[in-house]
């Protein structure tokens, strides 16, 4: 365990638990998270949907280095059949 | 035989565009847009159901014939409907939009101070809006002012079926619009999309007329037929309203003389 003895380990196993707010719910997750491995998370496919972190659009080029922070506020939409409301 | 229209630069040879809602399953919602000939279709923006995984409604849609076109459906305010349509363009990586600013939840009539503000908001973000509005030619006027790409006045509530309510005003829109009109919201059967069409409509948007049918592809097909026969009437040139008979056949050669 000591940081020493096994570098790469102890780097690969650290984790810090976040409380996002996912659609509109709290979810616990372990992070640290970028909306990449989010999506990975919930196994979503990012090229059909959108993600929205603290109200921006986040394009799907910077998904990987897109960093989701405790606290949050997360949308992940996509289309549904619709004409009206 | 039927002429082709645009919408700030893309050509669409079909003039009925169709919704992707409230259809019985994708199957028949995949029928009906084949059966409709149509090359655009709106779809909703909506949060994805994380315990089911992301919507499949586009397998269901062949990209390479239809083009999609988000809609900001559900939205009653300016900000809302912004939000969509910036998540829209993400999702869809296309920059329309059908701008939807709900005004009133029993008539789904269009909050129009709203759909200027979003409209303006959206074509300086470089989006190509075309907003669902009331068959108000000052409505209209404003938001062709504020930049939209083409005006989208109903015929009648959301859903109503009930048909062209205001043929006078839609007449009136087309007269003094520099960009598409196209009649969306209300039309029930497929006498009602022609009459849009003989109006002067470029085009005319449907959802529930089709999805809601008995058969809805049949329907679809209905409509193809109805938009196509409209707009050749248009353009045809049709003979005036009489009060009176105007005999058909000769008067003279009778044998009764």
């Amino acid at each position: 365990m000591g940081r020493g003895l096994w570098p790469t380990t102890a780097i690969m196993n650290s984790r810090m638990p976040l409380r996002i707010l996912l659609n509109g719910e709290p979810r616990d997750l372990d992070g640290p998270l970028t909306v990449s491995t989010l999506l990975a998370k919930l196994g979503i496919d990012a090229r059909l949907v959108a993600v929205e972190v603290n109200r921006r659009v986040i394009r799907r080029a910077q998904h990987e280095a897109t960093d989701v922070p405790d606290g949050a506020e997360v949308e992940i939409v996509s289309f549904v059949g619709g004409g009206r409301a | 035989m039927h002429d082709q229209f645009s919408i700030a630069g893309r050509t669409f040879s079909s003039r009925l565009v169709v919704g992707t809602g409230k259809y019985p399953s994708h199957t028949v919602m995949q029928a009906a847009h084949v059966a409709s000939g149509t090359e655009m279709v709106t779809v909703a923006v909506r949060r994805v159901d994380l315990s089911r995984g992301a919507d499949s409604l586009l397998n269901w849609i062949d990209r390479e014939a239809i083009f999609l076109l988000p809609n900001t459906a559900g939205c009653y305010t300016a900000e809302d409907a912004i939000r969509t349509a910036h998540l829209g363009r993400e999702a869809g990586l296309s920059n329309w939009v059908k701008l939807e600013v709900i005004g009133d939840e029993r008539t789904l009539f269009p909050d129009n101070e709203a759909l200027v503000v979003a409209t303006k908001a959206l074509v300086r973000d470089g989006f190509v809006v075309l907003p669902y509005t009331n068959d108000d030619p000052v409505a209209c006027r404003k938001l062709e002012d504020a930049g939209a790409a083409a005006v989208m006045p109903l015929g009648a509530p959301i859903g109503s079926g009930l048909g062209i309510q205001n043929p006078n005003a839609l007449a009136i829109i087309k007269e003094q619009s520099r960009v598409p009109v196209i009649v969306d919201a209300g039309v029930g059967t497929a006498s009602d999309a022609a009459v849009a069409m003989e109006l002067g409509a470029d085009g005319v948007l449907m959802n529930t007329a089709i999805a809601g049918a008995a058969d809805p592809v049949s329907m679809a097909a209905a409509m193809k037929h109805a938009v196509i026969a409209g707009r050749l009437a248009f353009l045809s040139g049709r003979i005036p309203k009489k009060r009176y008979a105007s005999a058909s056949s000769p008067v003279t050669g009778l044998i009764a003389q």
